[in-house]
Parts: C-alpha cells; sequence; structure tokens
C-alpha cells in the first residue's frame, strides 16, 4: 500500500530512497553526472553546494519535473521504479518536494488544492470535518494566519508565507521522504524556528526521511543532519556527518577546491553570450 | 415587463423573450435565472446611493441573446454577473453608463464556451470620480468560438476616474477559435485606466506544482478550470446560492473533456 495511505490511516512504513549513478540532463546539457545516494526513514541529509551545481537539479529530477531528462542511472523508493512512475505516481507513492519556489494558483483556495490532494491518495475523499480538524492543526502549528485555507494558493503570499505553506502541505500529505529545497529562504529567524520544529515533529511522528537544500547552517542546526554531503559540478564531492555542515558554514567551500583540485568558479557556459536588439513588438511595427 | 426591486434579495425567473425594465431603489441581489430560446432586452437603473448585485444565472440549452443597458446614478454601485456553464450559444450586448459622479459599475463573467459564444460589453464613464472593473474568466472547448469585445470609455471631464479590466481564458484543445479585443477609449487624463489578458493552455508549471502533490494531469487540469469560474459564485453574498453554482461548476467541469 502507498506510503502515504499507510500514514493516512496511522500505520508507518518503512523508507528508503536509493539513488544511483544517476545522470541528468537540462535542454541537451549534462547537470548530474553520476549521483550516488541513499536516503532511509528518519535520517536528515543536508545537501550542500555552490549555487548552479545540481543540487535543485537533483531533487526535481528525483520529482519528476518533465524539464530535466534522465540519461543513465536509476531511483528507487522501497524497490519501486521511481522513473517509470508519472509525477503524481511519485507524490501517491511517498515523495514529496517543497519547491524553491512555489506555484501561485489565482481562483484555487488552499483547502479546494489540499483536499484534492489528499483525497487523490485515498480511496474514500475525507470527511469534512477530519479534513478542517487536520488543516486547522497544520496552520496553527506553522503559526500561520487562519484565513490560509480560504486564500488563493501562493496568491500573493509573501516569500515566509509561501514556504510555510510548503509546510502545511507536506504535513497534511504525510510522505514517506521530504526534498526541502531552500525552504527556509524567505523565513525570519522566528519563522525558521517554527518552520523546522514542525518538520522535526513530523520526523519524530511518521518518522519522515529528509534531503535539505539550504545554504544556512542555522537552518541545519535546528534540523540536526544525520548526513552531510556536498555537491560540486554534477557530482557529490564530500559526504560525511553534521560536523560537514558545520564546517562549511565557518570555512565555506574553499577547502574543497584546494583538496580536489576543483575551480568552483570555472563553469562551462554559465552565462550564454547574448545580443541586444530591438524588442518583438518593434519587428513587427 | 416592469420590476420594481423592493426585497434585499429576488430571484426572478425568465423563460420568455420580452422588454424587460427593472429599478434598483435600494440595496439588494437579485438572481435571474433564465431558460429556453431567448432574445430579451433590458434596461436596468440604480437609484442614487444604492449598491446593486446582478447574477445571471444561464440554464437553457437553446440559443440566448440579450441586449443590456444600466444606468448608474450618483455614488451609487452596480456589480452584475454571468454564470455561463451551458455550452449552448449566446450573445450578450451589454451597455453600462456610470452617468454621475462616484457611481461604479463591475461586469463579471464566467463562461464554459462550448458552442458559439460572444460577449460585447462597454462601460461608459461619463461623470468624474467613477469606477469600472470587468472581469471575464473562461474555458473554451474544442472547435468553440468565443469572441470578447471589452471597452472601456472615459469621457474628457471625468477626471480621477478609474477603468480597469481582466481577461483569462483558458483553452482545452488547439483548435478553438478565440478573439478577445480590450479596448480603453481615454479622453482624459487625470485617470487610471489598465487592462490584462491571457489566453492559452494550461500552465505545465502550474499543472506539475498540482502533480506533484499527486493529483493527475486531469485531476489537475479540472481544480485549474474550476479555478477560473469559481470566483462568479462569491458575487451574491449568499451561501445556499453559492454552493449551487459551486456545484455546478463542478458538475460541469467533470462533464468536460479535459
Amino acid at each position: 500500500m502507498e506510503h502515504a495511505k499507510l500514514c493516512m490511516k496511522g500505520e508507518i512504513d518503512m523508507a528508503t530512497l536509493e539513488i544511483k549513478d544517476l545522470h541528468v540532463s537540462v535542454d541537451g546539457k549534462e547537470i548530474l553526472k553520476g549521483i550516488d545516494l541513499e536516503i532511509h526513514d528518519h535520517e536528515v541529509h543536508a545537501l550542500m553546494g555552490p549555487n548552479g551545481n545540481g543540487k535543485s537539479t537533483l531533487l526535481q529530477a528525483i520529482m519528476g519535473h518533465p524539464r530535466y531528462t534522465v540519461t543513465q542511472g536509476s531511483i528507487t523508493l522501497d524497490g519501486q521504479d521511481v522513473l517509470s512512475m508519472s509525477v503524481d505516481e511519485r507524490s501517491k507513492a511517498g515523495l514529496f518536494l517543497g519547491m524553491q519556489y512555489p506555484q501561485e494558483i489565482p481562483g484555487v483556495t488552499n483547502s479546494d488544492f489540499l483536499k484534492a490532494a489528499m483525497n487523490a491518495r485515498l480511496e474514500k475523499p475525507i470527511k469534512l470535518f477530519q479534513f478542517i480538524k487536520q488543516m486547522e492543526g497544520a496552520i496553527k502549528e506553522l503559526e500561520m494566519k487562519p484565513d490560509l485555507a480560504h486564500r488563493f494558493l501562493n496568491d500573493g503570499f509573501s516569500g515566509g508565507e509561501k514556504k510555510r505553506n510548503e509546510i502545511v502541505q507536506m504535513k497534511l500529505l504525510k510522505p514517506s521522504i521530504a526534498m526541502l529545497d531552500e525552504i527556509d529562504s524567505g523565513l525570519d529567524v522566528d519563522a525558521l524556528k517554527v518552520v523546522a520544529n514542525s518538520i522535526t515533529k513530523q520526523k519524530e511522528e511518521t518518522g519522515l526521511g529528509l534531503i535539505v537544500v539550504s545554504h544556512y547552517e542555522r537552518f541545519y542546526t535546528l534540523l540536526k543532519p544525520t548526513h552531510a554531503h556536498v555537491l560540486v559540478d554534477g557530482r557529490i564531492l564530500v559526504s560525511g556527518d553534521a560536523s560537514l555542515a558545520a564546517k562549511i558554514d565557518t570555512e565555506g567551500y574553499e577547502w574543497i577546491s584546494k583538496e580536489y583540485d576543483i575551480d568552483l568558479n570555472s563553469k562551462e557556459d554559465t552565462y550564454k553570450r547574448i545580443s541586444l536588439g530591438s524588442c518583438a513588438a518593434a519587428k513587427r511595427g | 415587463m416592469e420590476y420594481i426591486i423592493k426585497e434585499a434579495f429576488e430571484r426572478i425567473a425568465i423563460t420568455s423573450s420580452d422588454t424587460y425594465q427593472m429599478t434598483f431603489t435600494q440595496n439588494a441581489n437579485v438572481i435571474i435565472d433564465y431558460d429556453g430560446s431567448l432574445d430579451i432586452h433590458w434596461e436596468v437603473t440604480v437609484a442614487q446611493d444604492v449598491k446593486a448585485t446582478i447574477l445571471f444565472l444561464n440554464h437553457s440549452t437553446d440559443t440566448v441573446t440579450t441586449n443590456e443597458i444600466y444606468h448608474v446614478k450618483k455614488d451609487a454601485s452596480l456589480t452584475m454577473a454571468y454564470c455561463e456553464l451551458m455550452l449552448n450559444p449566446i450573445q450578450h450586448t451589454t451597455k453600462v453608463y456610470l452617468e454621475e459622479t462616484g457611481a461604479v459599475g463591475n461586469v463579471h463573467t464566467a463562461t464554459v464556451c462550448g458552442d458559439k459564444v460572444s460577449y460585447d460589453v462597454a462601460i461608459q464613464h461619463l461623470a468624474p470620480y467613477t469606477q469600472s472593473n470587468m472581469e471575464n474568466y473562461g474555458i473554451v472547448m474544442k472547435g468553440a468560438h468565443w469572441d470578447v469585445v471589452a471597452t472601456g470609455q472615459i469621457k474628457r471631464g471625468c477626471y480621477q476616474s478609474k477603468a480597469h479590466q481582466t481577461t483569462r481564458i483558458l483553452t482545452l484543445d488547439e483548435k478553438q477559435n478565440v478573439k478577445v479585443l480590450p479596448i480603453l477609449l481615454i479622453d482624459e487624463n487625470d485617470v487610471e485606466a489598465s487592462h490584462a489578458c491571457s489566453l492559452g493552455q494550461p500552465d505545465e508549471n502550474q499543472l506539475y506544482y498540482m502533480q506533484s502533490r499527486g493529483m493527475n494531469r486531469t485531476q489537475a487540469i479540472q481544480l485549474l478550470t474550476i479555478g477560473y469560474l469559481l470566483p462568479i459564485a462569491t458575487i451574491i453574498d449568499d451561501e445556499t446560492v453559492r454552493e449551487e453554482i459551486r456545484k455546478e461548476i463542478e458538475k460541469k467541469v467533470q462533464l468536460c473533456k479535459m
């Protein structure tokens, strides 16, 4: 039975996400060049690395974003082939991606969206009372305004509200493995604690396994990673425990550059040459 | 036929072609349920300081043609909405005259277009400090035709007036015909005016986001579609009516091929 169904029924499942030799291209350009990673329930993996080296690509590829093409390797969740699943099947299998830039969808209320998402993974639609209770509980825990349920999805939300709303969704959908892509950006110090406490609570209650991308040690200190990885130029160069995240916070990535003889600043084709010309409207005119 | 609106909430059924006149002398919400093959002429007056809301609920499967004129007096407010979910041929020609200072005119349309639909809506600002807002939201099915002409006109001397309009149309196939013509005719400098228009197939990023939460593509498109239409239900401040419209929208969207 799918993990979310078991969680919603109160039966917690074990989970293992296994990534082997993963190569991913975007628009014909290889971004990930052989990733190996294994995440189990109850584990928190800090995924670090300089900007533009493939962290978000990895998370989006696991979730199945159509723009990202897996050219080699495998991803399995509890032995099931994730790559053969559609995006919604991946979600129902127990994966969750808290996005760096959550979409705004005017006209669709948060409550309608979440109810539809929950019902999509249940045999019988959730009872209204039960849904309201769960949603209000999550909103309260994330210290959001009570009118959140009736607002259009992320429409007009501040950056921090959007990120907290991602966690509200995670609380209700009860995944087995959650990937959080810079979920701490846009959050003030107090909100950061609220979000981190909520994530930790869910981990303790459901055995949630986490991959967390962040640039800030403060967030990792609150989440207490069990593992840490540094992703550079599409490969995981260094893996370790929480002390690795602390080291990067104090020393940056320079020591990796020296140790592995890699120039972190030279990335081919990062900026393509462009020319400025007249706009389309002018051309038509 | 003439109606003088005396109750705060009235529901009127129209089933025959005729000329109708309606006068609002107190704040009121009116729902007009219309059915059958119709050719209707409306003339509505909203008296000074009165707030009037009119919701047209279409139940017809035949051709419906309307010619409507609205007069909005000093500091009066008219909000009107067309809830068109029946996939039948429709032609609305609507003129709203904001005749005296402080007059407000809002026109909302929510349409599932499965045949030939035409809206020609014009709001004229004839006095200073008048405001208008036009919002056209709709879904166009395979093979359907939809023409929208949305005109906001601010005449000379109507300073501090505001005319805004938004048109958002979701197409569910590659074979349909949609024409949107937003027009702003401005003869005065000290005013605000804007139009926004989006027309096209469902946003792939939005669909991906929804699918990443467990909905399949069809469910995601259906929810997105409901989102285009549902705001019309909030026009009338009555929970029973809202629920009725909501259920009708959900039913209609379920029936549409996505």
